[in-house]
């Protein structure tokens, strides 16, 4: 393809030829550079600008004007900061709630599940499926004061008034470990299921006992898969504010909730873009301290392997 | 350097893919006359809108919005232009107004006009009807599962007996708190607003939960003893034979009052004011009011219930609006959310 | 023990649902408890305009945004294919899972407002390919490295260019990474709300916004006939995404 190279500034005429054989072999880049494109076009450039707004002031038409803290000064309130912890506590909450819920239940099905694996696996999965928000009105019939778990409790004489689960704290943790449960437990069974487990029979042989191998074995190999579901749990859980709302009579107040109020409003617009910024940052830093939390708790439990 | 041609080039695909619907001029365009109804989601009937089109051979575009600050955000941003009538609250209209956002009405092409009820016009935040024209309103309603009658008051004096549901609308719970603490007020100062907001977290251990339309639903599934929400929601109720008792609050009196307005931008105003005549007219205000039992405008239809005879009676109705600066209300709603009380 | 455990939390995982399909069947409206069988709310909720009207849009924006996730995928998994280098770029796909969608969507919103874009259903579009790229790429470009280099290769040297190799054998063998993401972005992209709630304006309504609004407002049997239905369409879209086995390993 390459024919004789001539020097570089050889006359004009051969500038359009260079620029077509360039043409030629950047068409790769071409044909691949779309995703690129809308990827700095459609999620980078926006974060970077939400950023710089977030620290700018703008005329009504648009046009900047100036840069200042004035956004930032608003939130800077001890109420918001709490805010922003309570989105922590959730994710965490909820992080750890699953967690114990969807480590046994992936190690069951991994394990334990012969034949049926697939389809047990693929029951957790349905409603990671549908629309949440069908959930969420699942979970009103049951929780209702009329509904169903008070009349299985009352007819069991459990209790002999109805319970007020709708609108409460438990009523909202109860659906953010129903909705993020699959998000734990796929992961974790991922790595179960690529687990040889002639390494736990190995171990056995070699004198170690089920938790001593539990402990040693599978935990170092699993930690990842863990780490990784964790995450998966956290740092959307922080965001959520849909659920609290719904469940929770709207009485909590989250990152989200707060977020979606501001952006509504014209004067109010910059100011929850600054709570975003904030927020994310504090999401960010708070997420790094838990993934090197996760190396420490990881060498505590497995007694220093791996 | 031709990495960078060829991702110009995605751009602007990109571009005209997107957003090719903006230029594509007729295409989009119906032949048939067409307004532009900026309002809430159930503003008006659709049999209604068909019956008008049929009528005047001019269809209506309704575009919902789901709060008034979102209606004004969304007017200024664009300065009216795509829209040529609006409906609007009382307090809103009176920000319009001063925005420069919609144009006078005139009254010669609304021969219905003479049909409202003159108790609604005139009110203060448009005294000659220049730019606005009310076509429904409702109060706000105490309701409960006893026939007691309540005030506004009692609603934060509970301690935590009952379940109370009160307004997501943190405007409409600053007014009431700071009513109940201080009377009729117009501005709040600083420490007035703190002590609203003491009232409203000590309010809190009572509440079941701050929602709008959800009560209607609460209340029949007996979530909650006491609601404070419009009427028409308790009417529905009523008819729905639901065993609830509902009452105008015995100490104040709030009312809202939903308006039309045209734009400034419109340039249709003729079609508009044919709109808003037949928005008027006895039979439209007739359906609209019994699908939603709101309170209608038209005089003939002033329905005799008790409530409508003491507002008028009493003739002291309130509206919302904002007692304290924007933040200062967004404040205190984070603050008051975010409170738990001790259980 | 731990069995009795799990058997809790499928328990757990499924009552709600098996409630809520029963009581679409109620003729009465909750909170009455069982009366009859009734077929008559799902009558309702087919004559119901605002629901297809809403369930179109969703269809649609879903469709359309997978396809544009996918074709600009595998553009992209054509460029790693010829030029090396490119792979260096794929951990630029990888943060749209780190950011929390919200904070996303917030950022879409602000830069629409600032560049003048109308929202509506093009950025609707927008958002949802976005979310869409951040799976499809990743999900394609671990297929594509674990497919063995010796068939390009033979490929190659029995005289076919790079682009016919690409078309014709290294797409075909990423056919099943297609199929499963692109069901994957499917369902996030219908079932999507937050997207919707900041994206798309008032002018376009999804069935996630349809839902919300209904849900607000309490409790009424044609949401429960509305959910029945949607769990029973999506379950086979599941299937279809597990049994193309790259179901798990997704994760």
């Amino acid at each position: 393809m390459e024919t004789i190279l001539l020097p570089e500034n050889t006359s004009a005429y051969n500038r359009p030829k260079n620029f077509k054989r360039h043409l030629k072999k950047e068409a790769p880049f071409g044909v691949g550079s779309g995703a690129l494109v809308w990827q700095f076009l459609f999620f980078y450039a926006p974060l970077v600008l939400m950023l710089i707004s977030s620290f700018s002031r703008f005329h009504i038409d648009g046009t900047f004007e100036s840069f200042t803290f004035a956004h930032f000064k608003q939130i800077l309130k001890i109420d918001y900061f709490l805010v922003i912890f309570e989105s922590l506590k959730l994710g965490f909450t909820t992080a750890c709630s699953t967690l114990l819920l969807g480590f046994p239940l992936a190690y069951t099905i991994a394990l334990k599940g012969g034949r049926f694996k697939s389809f047990l696996l693929f029951l957790v999965i349905i409603p990671f499926w549908t629309n949440f928000l069908l959930h969420i009105y699942a979970w009103f019939f049951v929780l209702e004061k009329g509904g169903f778990l008070n009349q299985v409790l009352l007819w069991t004489n459990l209790i002999q008034e109805p319970i007020h689960f709708l609108n409460t704290s438990f009523a909202v943790h109860l659906m953010m470990v129903y909705y993020y449960l699959p998000f734990m437990t796929l992961p974790i069974y991922s790595s179960l299921e690529k687990f040889d487990p002639t390494l736990i029979e190995a171990s056995m042989d070699l004198g170690a006992t089920k938790f001593q191998t539990f402990r040693r074995v599978v935990l170092p190999v699993l930690m990842p898969a863990i780490r990784t579901g964790f995450f998966l749990v956290f740092i959307p859980a922080f965001g959520e504010f849909v659920i609290p709302e719904l469940m929770g009579g709207d009485k909590f107040m989250y990152v989200g909730s707060v977020v979606s109020q501001f952006i509504m409003g014209e004067k109010t617009a910059p100011i929850g873009i600054a709570f975003t910024v904030l927020s994310g940052g504090i999401l960010l830093a708070a997420s790094f301290l838990l993934y090197k939390g996760t190396f420490a708790l990881n060498r505590w439990l497995t007694g220093g392997h791996r | 350097m031709v990495r960078v041609f060829y991702a110009f080039l995605w751009v602007l695909a990109i571009y005209f893919a997107i957003f090719v619907g903006h230029y594509s001029p007729s295409w989009f365009q119906t032949p048939v006359k067409s307004i532009d109804f900026f309002c809430w989601g159930d503003t008006i009937e659709p049999e209604l809108l068909e019956e008008f089109e049929q009528t005047y051979k001019i269809h209506v575009n309704i575009h919902p919005f789901s709060s008034n600050e979102e209606m004004i955000v969304k007017l200024k941003a664009v300065q009216g232009k795509g829209y040529d009538l609006i409906c609007a609250s009382d307090y809103a209209i009176r920000i319009l107004k001063e925005e420069n956002l919609i144009a006078p009405i005139d009254h010669g092409q609304i021969p219905n006009i003479a049909s409202i009820d003159p108790y609604l016009l005139h009110q203060n935040f448009d005294p000659q009807n220049e730019v606005s024209l009310p076509v429904e309103w409702e109060p706000y309603v105490i309701v409960s599962n006893e026939p007691t009658q309540l005030g506004i008051a009692d609603l934060f004096q509970d301690q935590g007996k009952k379940r109370i549901v009160m307004t997501p609308d943190p405007v409409e719970a600053i007014m009431y708190a700071a009513y109940t603490l201080f009377g009729k007020t117009d501005q709040l100062s600083d420490v007035q607003l703190k002590e609203v907001a003491r009232l409203l977290k000590s309010q809190k251990k009572s509440i079941e939960a701050y929602v709008d339309h959800r009560a209607k639903y609460l209340i029949e599934t007996g979530n909650c003893d006491l609601a404070l929400i419009r009427s028409g929601f308790a009417r529905l109720m009523e008819k729905d034979k639901v065993p609830i008792h509902y009452s105008l609050p015995n100490d104040w009196h709030f009312i809202n009052i939903e308006n039309l307005a045209i734009t400034a931008s419109s340039n249709k105003k003729d079609e508009v004011h044919t709109f808003i005549n037949f928005f008027l007219s006895k039979n439209s205000q007739k359906v609209h009011s019994e699908n939603t039992l709101v309170f209608p405008v038209h005089k003939e239809l002033t329905t005799e219930t008790k409530i409508v005879a003491e507002i008028h009676e009493k003739n002291d109705p309130q509206f919302f609006h904002y007692l304290a600066k924007e933040e200062d209300t967004r404040d205190l709603w984070v603050s008051l959310k975010r409170h738990q009380p001790s259980e | 023990m731990i069995p009795l455990f799990v058997f809790a939390i499928y328990l757990f995982l499924y009552v709600p649902i098996i409630v809520l399909v029963l009581f679409s069947f109620n003729s009465k409206s909750f909170p009455s408890p069982w009366d009859g069988f009734t077929l008559h709310w799902y009558k309702e909720l087919f004559q119901s305009k605002d629901l297809w009207a809403s369930f179109t849009t969703s269809l649609t924006v879903s469709i359309l945004s997978t396809l544009l996730s996918l074709f600009m995928g595998v553009c992209f998994i054509y460029y790693i294919s010829r030029r090396q280098k490119g792979e260096s770029l794929v951990p630029l796909f990888y943060s749209n899972l780190i950011v929390p969608e919200l904070v996303l969507a917030i950022g879409l919103v602000s830069y629409f407002s600032l560049f003048q874009v109308p929202l509506g259903f093009q950025t609707l579009l927008i958002a949802h390919t976005v979310l869409g790229l951040g799976f499809a790429i990743p999900i394609l470009f671990v297929r594509y490295k674990e497919l063995p280099p010796s068939l390009m290769e033979a490929s190659l040297i029995l005289g076919a260019g790079p682009t016919k190799t690409f078309f014709k054998i290294t797409l075909p063998l990423l056919k099943p990474a297609l199929l499963a993401s692109g069901l994957l972005i499917f369902v996030i992209s219908f079932d999507d709300f937050l997207f919707s709630y900041f994206c798309a304006g008032t002018s376009v309504e999804t069935l996630s916004l349809y839902l919300i609004s209904s849900i607000r407002f309490g409790i009424s049997p044609v949401v429960n006939a509305l959910s029945t239905i949607l769990l029973f369409l999506t379950i086979p879209l599941a299937l279809l995404f597990f049994s193309s086995k790259k179901g798990t390993e997704v994760f």
